[in-house]
């Protein structure tokens, strides 16, 4: 006999049995239906951790944004060959880590909400994407990006802030790149003194700095200075040009603009130098202190870049 | 309060329930037979047992009748509650879901097997064996069975099978086409043509 067969032949006595065994369950087992209010306390539960998700989804990505802009985008050139290489280089994979996780967690906590598996996964996670996306933007704006990397590269050493990542590509005077704050004049000659971010004291030769340069050199801020180390004993840098330390505060974007604006005008205006130089030269020998820039990497690749 | 208890909604029936347990009588005997049904073709065969999870499910529906989602069928809600319990009892249990489909003969399988997509393809060239279509059925990953047997031998919609499920309509479709493309490849490996 099948199933349904069986099912057809049950008599009216067998489905009031099934019906009073379980209200006598019910009862037996003081059963009571479980309050409204659980329920609703679980969803809008789901929904803050939701929330929450969403929120620290948007810090990190605030921090990424923050990490992206600053990162010297705008003087790329003095550091990398190309705008990917530092991208790459600056990349700050804690952040990338937090910003998917949280978007994972967001994933996982809209999609246990009351109608959350009605939407495909795709469709739950870019929209989690999305809101953190946005709120990041926002949180960028108001300049939570740069208050949180300061504050945990503050409380927490190993924390690799952007101030840690621009301190490592900028201070490399071999390189011709060093970060630090002016001192004053060298009482033996023109050259300004410099203390770079390890403490060295150097002497700064400014004969190739235009007045822009040199007022943001003796502004008393930190600055980033492109040049040409000449000597170690005593320590000397003859200096092609100077740029604000930006990460003090969320810069604009007009004043990266600014910045990149400056740095192209700069070092085409070396690389036009040393060509006058070298016309009216017969020796390389006289390029000293007048065009000397012109041979800086920075220079020579944005010549090239411009060239091609 | 209505006359006869038979004519409410299930969501009448919900809510009176909620204010007099003797009404939640009316709700077991409207569903007890679908649902011994269902948790039978999902595998749990022996009556005894279905009997436990049966007064389990409804238990459970009682204990949550106040978590009912509005927004789904007091039906898809409840189904749930049966497929949840019926997974419950296998890994308690510790069984693989047993091949007994309800049916009356072959022809729901192959009616199931030649709807749909796939109606235009040739018909049937060999008389199905029925229980090698349903042991082909068993033999089948859970996630392609569940919604081939709602669909098919419950008769629901795609929009309440994935209210059951928990997912999302598009993929019960999906599963559906693809439950039904795996149940042929078995079929035709054991040398039966549909």
């Amino acid at each position: 006999m099948t199933y349904l067969t069986e099912q057809q032949n049950t008599t009216h006595t067998e489905r009031d049995d099934l019906s009073a065994s379980v209200l006598l369950r019910i009862d037996k087992e003081c059963v009571v239906p479980s309050p409204r209010w659980q329920f609703l306390a679980v969803e809008y539960g789901i929904w803050v951790l939701w929330g929450l998700s969403v929120l620290f989804g948007a810090v990190a990505f605030s921090v990424l944004i923050f990490f992206l802009t600053h990162a010297g985008f705008a003087v790329y050139e003095a550091t990398h060959d190309s705008v990917f290489e530092l991208f790459i280089d600056v990349l700050p994979l804690m952040w990338v880590g937090v910003f998917a996780l949280m978007a994972v967690l967001a994933h996982f906590n809209l999609r246990h909400t009351k109608c959350g598996y009605r939407y495909t996964v795709l469709r739950v996670l870019l929209s989690s994407i999305v809101f953190s996306f946005i709120g990041g933007l926002l949180l960028h704006v108001l300049g939570i990006g740069f208050l949180v990397d300061d504050f945990m590269s503050r409380r927490m050493s190993l924390f690799g802030s952007l101030e840690q990542i621009e301190t490592r590509l900028w201070q490399n005077p071999v390189e011709g790149r060093m970060i630090g704050t002016y001192e004053g004049s060298s009482p033996l000659n023109n050259d300004a003194l410099f203390t770079d971010a390890k403490g060295a004291v150097w002497h700064l030769n400014i004969a190739e700095l235009n007045a822009q340069d040199v007022l943001t050199l003796e502004g008393g801020g930190r600055v980033h200075v492109i040049g040409i180390a000449s000597s170690t004993t005593p320590f000397s840098f003859h200096s092609c040009a100077v740029f604000p330390w930006m990460l003090k505060k969320p810069a604009s974007l007009t004043e990266m603009r600014a910045e990149r604006t400056h740095f192209l005008g700069r070092m085409k205006e070396h690389h036009k130098n040393m060509f006058d130089e070298l016309i009216a030269s017969s020796t390389l020998n006289r390029l000293q202190n007048r065009a000397i820039c012109g041979s800086h990497k920075a220079v020579q690749r944005i010549n090239k870049r411009f060239a091609q | 309060m209505h006359e006869n208890p038979s004519s409410m909604t299930d969501e009448e029936a919900v809510a009176m329930a909620l204010l007099n347990k003797e009404f939640f009588g009316h709700i077991v005997l409207r569903y007890q037979d679908k649902l011994s049904s269902y948790v039978h073709r999902l595998g749990v065969r022996n009556e005894q047992d279905r009997e436990d999870v049966l007064q389990n499910i409804f238990i459970k529906v009682y204990k949550n009748l106040n978590g009912f989602d509005r927004s789904l069928s007091f039906s898809s809600w409840i189904y749930r509650i049966a497929h949840n319990e019926a997974i419950s009892w296998y890994r308690k249990t510790n069984v693989r879901p047993e091949g007994h489909m309800v049916y009356s003969g072959g022809e729901e399988i192959v009616q199931m097997l030649s709807t749909g997509e796939d109606s235009a393809e040739k018909m049937f060239d060999v008389q199905v064996n029925a229980d090698e279509v349903q042991r082909a059925l068993y033999e089948l990953d859970e996630k392609y069975r569940d919604p081939l047997i709602l669909r098919f031998f419950e008769h629901k919609e795609y929009e309440e099978i994935g209210d059951i499920l928990k997912i999302p309509q598009g993929t019960v479709g999906t599963l559906i086409h693809r439950g039904k493309q795996e149940l042929k490849n078995k079929l035709s490996q054991q040398h039966l043509h549909i």
